[in-house]
């Protein structure tokens, strides 16, 4: 007979923990009774999902649909892919970014995003040479590739460390501020408006200064207790 | 000569199951009883195929008709089976459709989970006994009298057992059934669909004795400890007593106390008496006479006889009639799903002292009551006491046990010897 000792309850000679707290009770002093479990026990777990693929079928059919119409609509007027090719592969990055997760048990951001961003550039390639435009490369790669490292460096930080989120997050703004810089000299190499760095430095100044008092908050103790104290919710 | 299968029509109570079900839910509950010995499943099969030709209502299957399902009668019983590690596991609706309860069996204990539409608590603990009954006649060579809720299988079954007798008791005006949103329990959802099962069990003398004390009934004992226990989760889990939902209990009512029945059918009605703690906290005292004197005031022919009229007058509108059957499923289903389980936190049915027949008691040494979980509503609680004991089962569909531990912890506080046990992986 085994007391559980964080709920008083009694437990049944079948129970190798307390069902209500988890709490492991063996007494030390009593050999290990061998109780009939109530029910039998599951030799096999059910790993079937529980969640229902039907309305994700649905979902699919719904982006299906339009892609279809704006393609063969574009076709049957113009007898090519013109306007089409913008709202269908439009529609496709949308089903992506929104439906495709949910095709998984467990979708992981760390994964999902770098598709997403993957997607975006796809879209952006695609636009850029349906329009004859000479920006991918020198301006869209480079700073989608960049925000894609930033952001996926930020959700597998956040993910799997599970400590120093002030440090991440101060991190994040530092390399905000620093995409920010990237964004104004690559507008200012691929379309030659102005040769200097002027609109930049200011969210460059913002996001250092708060990336900067993160850090100061994240190192000083009696500083976090302070915030933590009149800021929880 | 082959046996002419009756069929027979749901009954008003039973309407809505069908309507209701989910890809992965339907409404079950089980009745089991422990032996002294193992069972023997050659006899336990020999003796079902008898009982099942005396509840032409139960041992039925669904059929679906052009308006409405019915039941049919099975033209033989069903295999028993081996118990699973759950109790009332989903049963798919295609084997609804060829027999809607199961016999199960695990070590010394019998056990059979009916579909909700056949029949309700009572019906299935008279088929539970004599069932019982006959398996330990042919195994012991006992002779069982057909009394304390067992009938003689010898016997041809009587057309009041099968009766609907909600349409007799109707009532001349209807009660609205318009009531507030109770408070959700929540948790993590088992996503495989397990069933977590605790069960308490103590002394019925003892709960008896502290209920006394305190001027109220076993169920009004209980139903109040659980409020207060899903008081303390609320309280918990939303700070501001503004924003606080009303907690209710939806208890069954057995409408053959209060109305002269034999129906083996579904025969119950609900109450929902609850607390606001929008108004305040409330301690376990002011919730026990909160909920004895909304107990008294709801419990009376006058005003069941009006809630039955609320509920039959629908069905007899040739609105509802006339559209076909998965018109009024897909209606039921929306009616189902936007107020069924809305207006109370979790269902506690109580379905009392369980007698035997003299001769049958040394056989049995436990019984049990498990409610299957709602569709939307995680925890349901079914209690029975006999020989002594009360067993009081909680099943979940979520990993956290949090109500069972209030409860439970809140009885071991009133100084009430609890003993749990569980199917926990």
């Amino acid at each position: 007979m085994a007391y559980c000792v964080r709920c008083g309850v009694e437990l049944a000679a079948s129970e190798k923990k307390c069902p209500l707290c988890g709490t492991p009770v063996v007494p030390p002093e009593l050999p290990e009774t061998e109780g009939i479990p109530p029910y039998p026990i599951q030799e096999k777990r059910n790993t079937e999902p529980n969640r229902s693929k039907g309305i994700l079928f649905i979902l699919t059919m719904l982006f299906l649909l339009p892609i279809s119409v704006v393609f063969l609509s574009d076709l049957q007027i113009n007898d090519a892919i013109t306007w089409s090719g913008f709202a269908g592969l439009a529609i496709l990055l949308l089903y992506v970014i929104i439906v495709l997760p949910f095709w998984f048990q467990h979708p992981n951001p760390v994964i999902f995003v770098p598709i997403d961003f993957a997607a975006i550039g796809g879209y952006l390639l695609y636009i850029c040479l349906a329009t004859g435009g000479n920006w991918f490369l020198p301006f869209a790669f480079p700073l989608t590739g960049s925000i894609l490292l930033v952001v996926t460096a930020a959700l597998a930080l956040i993910k799997y460390v599970r400590r120093g989120h002030l440090y991440i997050a101060a991190g994040l703004f530092f390399a905000t501020g620093g995409i920010a810089v990237l964004t104004e000299f690559l507008l200012s190499r691929t379309f030659p408006v102005t040769k200097t760095i002027f609109w930049s430095t200011y969210p460059l100044i913002a996001c250092f200064l708060t990336g900067a008092i993160l850090i100061v908050i994240a190192i000083c103790r009696p500083l976090r207790e302070s915030f933590r104290k009149r800021f929880f919710l | 000569m082959e046996r002419k299968l009756r069929w027979m029509k749901l009954d008003n109570a039973a309407k809505i199951y069908p309507a209701a079900k989910r890809r992965k839910w339907n409404n079950l509950f089980r009745l089991s009883a422990t032996l002294t010995e193992p069972v023997d499943t050659e006899t336990l099969q020999a003796a079902l195929d008898r009982t099942v030709l005396r509840f032409p209502s139960i041992a039925v299957r669904l059929r679906r008709g052009m308006f409405w399902y019915y039941l049919e009668e099975i033209p033989k019983a069903p295999n028993i089976q081996p118990d699973t590690a759950y109790p009332v596991a989903r049963m798919p609706f295609d084997d609804i459709r060829q027999c809607a309860f199961r016999v199960l069996y695990y070590q010394n204990r019998i056990a059979v989970e009916f579909f909700h539409a056949l029949t309700d608590g009572n019906g299935g603990l008279v088929f539970l006994k004599t069932l019982l009954a006959e398996y330990l006649t042919q195994k012991y060579k006992i002779s069982v009298p057909a009394v304390q809720g067992v009938l003689d299988r010898d016997a041809p079954p009587r057309e009041e057992e099968i009766e609907d007798s909600f349409l007799k008791y109707e009532g001349e005006i209807s009660r609205s059934r318009k009531e507030a949103t109770a408070f959700r329990l929540d948790g993590t959802p088992e996503t495989d669909g397990f069933l977590n099962i605790i069960t308490g069990i103590l002394n019925t003398d003892e709960v008896l004795t502290e209920a006394k004390k305190r001027g109220v009934s076993l169920t009004v004992f209980i139903a109040s400890v659980m409020i207060l226990s899903i008081q303390q989760i609320q309280d918990r889990q939303i700070h501001r007593r503004k924003k606080q939902k009303p907690i209710k209990i939806l208890i069954p009512v057995n409408l053959r106390n209060m109305f002269e029945s034999s129906s083996l059918r579904n025969f119950v009605l609900f109450v929902t008496p609850g607390i606001d703690p929008r108004m305040g906290e409330y301690t376990l005292d002011e919730i026990l006479r909160s909920i004895h004197h909304q107990m008294g005031e709801e419990l009376t022919p006058k005003k069941m006889a009006a809630r039955i009229s609320a509920n039959v007058k629908p069905e007899k509108s040739w609105w509802v009639k006339l559209p076909p059957l998965f018109v009024k499923n897909f209606l039921l289903k929306m009616v189902f799903n936007s107020i069924g389980e809305r207006k109370s936190c979790l269902t506690l049915s109580n379905l009392g002292a369980v007698k035997v027949p003299e001769i049958m008691a040394p056989f049995l040494s436990r019984m049990d009551f498990v409610l299957g979980t709602q569709a939307t509503r995680p925890n349901n609680c079914g209690i029975l006491s006999y020989g002594g004991k009360l067993y009081i089962n909680f099943i979940r569909n979520i990993k956290e046990p949090s109500l069972e531990r209030e409860f439970f912890t809140a009885l071991r506080k009133l100084g009430l010897h609890v003993t749990v046990e569980s199917n926990q992986r």
